[in-house]
């Protein structure tokens, strides 16, 4: 039992803290990497430490002595303690074997969890004492919880097991890592090519030299699978479960694209029989028709839609909700639940003079890209030289493919300089290599046209002002700069955002001002049994946040349809708690010397690579990922909170 | 060249050495369970760390073994602190592991007389991975493996397993464990593999050509000769350790001892 509350969490101290709540639940503390936070004094402090040591230790790989041996006396020392058979010197083993784990372990696991015992033994050290003279308290009884993550694994929408399948590589098992990852996210070909990598950006490899090529080892693994298990056996792996006609209700899907296929997977896993209604002739979505085939090559794309369809998931094409179906032909058909993952393929008009004429050659990015993709060559503006407006990564995506469609000159005009540019920095380098000029603190001002056909656009420069709400510096018009690139064809990438137009107008499904569906914390609508996620939900957003959507509807769909339950997903109260407690630390100092940095990656010569829709990226060897999975620092950190059991004590 | 500083004395190094290598080099010694130049680095006993400091490092403890030399770099090899981890991952050792040679000659060398530590739960060996890479690395049988838990799939060692369809007898494993958890035992001319006290392959032993005694097994010769070239093929013969000494020494200088022509 403890004087008073207190907490001391990532080094800071804090004074009388705001107590923490896991979902409505108030929690007594909260002990794990970053510290201890105490909010319910009755707590006995011993128990918590002798749960938490417990939780480590069941986390722990046991490959290195100090965790996997150390871990376990650490725990077996405090449940001698709170059990009444403590002596005043097993505080002392305690601090010695805290030092060695903390000091000596291989990764973070031991690194990063005793030190909250030393930190407690210093400051609370008659805490221990009394429990060791007197044995604990009685108190209310409390349940206790514990969660795993790392930096990477809580940036990650879908919360890959990124320290695993890294370490399954490393150890030179590319198969089981490549389960480790199926586990969550079925789509890893296509993830592992395109992903944003939020995990990256709060890699702690990167605080010491450079983060990991998280995504490049996904891919690999993705790609040894592809070469080593040709698609027959994968179908003879699901044909017996595709023998046993499933019993369970029938599910509707509608959009076939990334968060529509990673809900369709895991519902068929779990034998639901789901059916995808697809507007389009491809399925993919997004990462079919939104992404070019140099970035995400269609096979790719079609080897993973297809062992989906082996699991039993039927994908109906030409099917658009609202021309050709609703609701409640849904429901009349004996579906029993829907999931709306639709895409967002609206765009946001450049709002410049010349816009409305409709000129030829005027043309979204978003068009642009699908009309390629879909092969329909007829719709795409043919000419010589190009400007996109816009610095994101469908503005690159369309500048890159001007020159694989006969275009001589491919410009990019964007509003701000190059280091606010929103695209991947790897994409801008790569589009720069290919030839794309840049003409950055460029505004477009007007469109101009001759003969209704697109002849120019007038320009205007820019220079950076105060921060906007977005921290970006603000652009500014520099009087009397106007000039003309000329152009036969301008394409708009400005972003996806706007009105959701093309969203239907749905009975019972209400939306936001701007159109978005409105969801609950379980990803369903207003209008009960049907969910929603992906952009239709958030706008346009990244890929994997789309299967994160889809993934957690798989679950939810099952509750809703197994139990009728609306109760909130554990795992999103996991998420958001943990949120809460800074899992990433960019100005974390880490003793370790930097090393070589990180593996590159083969690209395709930009000379050959510009003619066609070849892949650029070559992806690592086996000898490559291993070495870059090597520089992996394994991150894994435990926490704990503990709740009263009876919730009216706390 | 790269110059460091181990324990006060500057020391010269090549590009790409590790810490302990240089230590070694310079005689200076460093505890290690897990490493041998011939596998490389492995990092899970941490009885080799190290205090570094130099450039972006200040009182950092490392394990040398995978600690690749830097210009500046400075390295103490037994401070205190070092000294008092090293002391508790022994006990740890002794109180966790059967006890084994070489842990009684460490707890002796740093001074542990007993484990303050008695833990409920002990390990069948200390999972340094000796023997499983070098049946990966050197043998190239891959029969021996770290086995997860069933139970709990963060664990990745538990304990070591056996592939016996893999396993080809040749007792490399046997000879590197530096806790003796796996032995071999022969006998006229059957041979055991045992690990963990129990009996985990069994071969029969081919006799050799000239003196007539068991000395290996089909499978390791097999092992063998299947990476040679045809060349090469023509020199093999059947012969064990012994014999092999005296007939190729023959080969070499025209002279058979007595001995072995004797047998013949």
């Amino acid at each position: 039992m403890m004087e008073k509350a207190f907490s001391c969490w990532n080094n800071k101290e804090i004074e009388s803290a705001l107590p923490l709540k896991y979902g409505d639940l108030g929690v007594a503390a909260v002990i794990g990497w970053g510290g201890i936070q105490v909010f319910d004094t009755r707590l006995d402090i011993v128990e918590l430490c002798y749960q938490y040591a417990q939780a480590v230790q069941n986390n722990s790989c046991g490959q290195c002595i100090p965790c996997r041996t150390g871990m376990r006396v650490l725990s077996d020392l405090f449940a001698k303690i709170r059990d009444g058979r403590g002596e005043e010197r097993d505080l002392d083993y305690i601090k010695s074997l805290s030092i060695a784990i903390s000091k000596a372990s291989m990764c973070e696991i031991g690194q990063s969890s005793p030190r909250v015992f030393l930190y407690l033994l210093e400051n609370f050290r008659d805490a221990f004492e009394a429990t060791v003279k007197g044995g604990g308290g009685s108190g209310p009884e409390y349940s206790f919880h514990s969660l795993l993550t790392a930096p990477c694994m809580q940036a990650c929408p879908i919360h890959l097991d990124i320290p695993k399948y890294i370490e399954e590589i490393k150890a030179g098992r590319f198969r089981e890592s490549l389960d480790c990852i199926k586990s969550r996210l079925p789509l890893p070909g296509i993830v592992g090519r395109v992903c944003v990598r939020p995990c990256e950006s709060n890699c702690r490899r990167g605080l010491v030299d450079e983060s990991l090529q998280i995504r490049h080892l996904k891919r690999f693994v993705a790609d040894y699978a592809l070469k080593c298990t040709p698609n027959t056996r994968l179908a003879a792996d699901h044909a017996a479960q595709l023998a046993s006609p499933s019993s369970l209700p029938r599910v509707a899907i509608i959009g076939a694209g990334p968060s529509g296929l990673t809900c369709a997977s895991f519902l068929a896993k779990k034998s639901y029989e789901v059916t995808i209604f697809e507007m389009l002739p491809e399925s993919g979505g997004m990462a079919a028709v939104g992404i070019p085939d140099y970035r995400l090559p269609r096979d790719i794309v079609r080897e993973e839609v297809a062992e989906i369809e082996q699991l039993g998931v039927k994908i109906l094409h030409g099917k658009a909700l609202g021309p050709h179906f609703t609701l409640e032909d849904l429901e009349r058909a004996g579906y029993k639940a829907v999931f709306i993952g639709m895409g967002c393929h609206c765009h946001k008009s450049l709002d410049i003079e010349g816009e409305d004429r409709g000129y030829y050659g005027y043309v979204p990015g978003v068009y642009f890209l699908r009309n390629i993709n879909l092969g329909l060559m007829d719709e795409v503006p043919k000419g010589k030289k190009m400007v996109v407006v816009g610095g994101g990564n469908v503005a690159i995506d369309c500048v890159r493919t001007a020159f694989r469609v006969g275009f001589d000159e491919s410009h990019i005009v964007y509003r701000r300089s190059r280091r606010e540019m929103p695209a991947d920095s790897v994409e801008i380098d790569d589009a720069e290599a290919e030839g794309v000029k840049y003409h950055f603190l460029t505004a477009p001002k007007r469109i101009i046209g001759e003969n209704s056909k697109v002849t120019g656009l007038e320009c205007v420069r820019m220079e950076l002002g105060e921060p906007d709400a977005s921290g970006r510096r603000r652009p500014v018009e520099v009087p009397g700069s106007e000039f003309v690139i000329e152009a036969d064809v301008i394409v708009a990438a400005i972003g996806q955002e706007g009105d959701f137009n093309c969203m239907c107008n749905l009975p019972g499904v209400e939306v936001t001002k701007k159109g978005a569906i409105i969801v609950d914390e379980n990803l369903m609508t207003t209008r009960n049994g049907v969910f929603a996620g992906g952009d239709c939900v958030t706008g346009p957003d990244v890929l994997i946040k789309a299967c994160a959507h889809g993934r957690l509807v798989s679950m939810a769909i099952d509750e809703f349809l197994t139990k009728g339950k609306t109760e909130t997903l554990g795992e999103v109260l996991d998420e958001k708690f943990l949120a809460g407690l800074k899992v990433y630390d960019p100005a974390e100092s880490i003793a370790l010397p930097a090393g070589p940095g990180r593996v590159a990656v083969t690209h395709e010569h930009p000379s050959e690579r510009i003619n066609d829709f070849r892949e650029v990226d070559k992806g690592y060897t086996a000898d490559e990922a291993v070495s870059e999975a090597s520089r992996c620092l394994r991150c894994y950190r435990v926490v704990m909170y503990a709740c009263p059991d009876d919730p009216s004590n706390a | 060249m790269i110059t460091l500083s181990i324990n006060g004395t500057p020391i010269q190094a090549s590009e790409g050495m590790t810490v302990l290598e240089a230590a070694r080099q310079e005689g200076i010694e460093i505890p290690t369970l897990c490493y041998l130049k011939a596998l490389g680095p492995f990092g899970v006993c941490r009885l080799c760390i190290v205090e570094a400091n130099g450039p972006g490092l200040i009182h950092a403890i490392l394990p040398s073994c995978n600690l690749k030399v830097f210009e500046g770099l400075v390295i103490t090899t037994d401070s205190a602190v070092i000294h008092e981890i090293r002391r508790t991952m022994i006990e740890l050792l002794l109180a966790s592991t059967p006890l084994s040679e070489s842990l009684r000659w460490l707890a002796i060398k740093f001074g542990v007389e007993a484990s303050r530590f008695t833990p409920d739960k002990k390990d069948p060996c200390i999972l340094c991975g000796l023997c499983v890479r070098v049946c990966r690395d050197r043998i190239g049988a891959s029969a021996l493996s770290f086995a997860g838990s069933d139970s709990n799939r963060h664990v990745v060692a538990e304990e070591i397993r056996i592939d016996k369809e893999a396993c080809i007898g040749c007792g490399t494993c046997a000879n590197i464990c530096p806790v003796q958890a796996i032995k071999l035992e022969d006998m006229e001319s059957d041979r055991k593999i045992v690990l963990y006290g129990k009996v985990a392959s069994r071969f029969e032993l081919v006799k050799c050509d000239i003196c007539g005694n068991p000395h290996t097994t089909q499978e390791f010769i097999d092992s063998v000769v299947s990476r040679l070239n045809e060349e090469q093929k023509k020199g093999v013969r059947n012969l064990c350790p012994e014999c092999a000494r005296h007939y190729y020494a023959e080969a070499m200088t025209g002279h058979f001892t007595a001995d072995v022509r004797g047998n013949r």
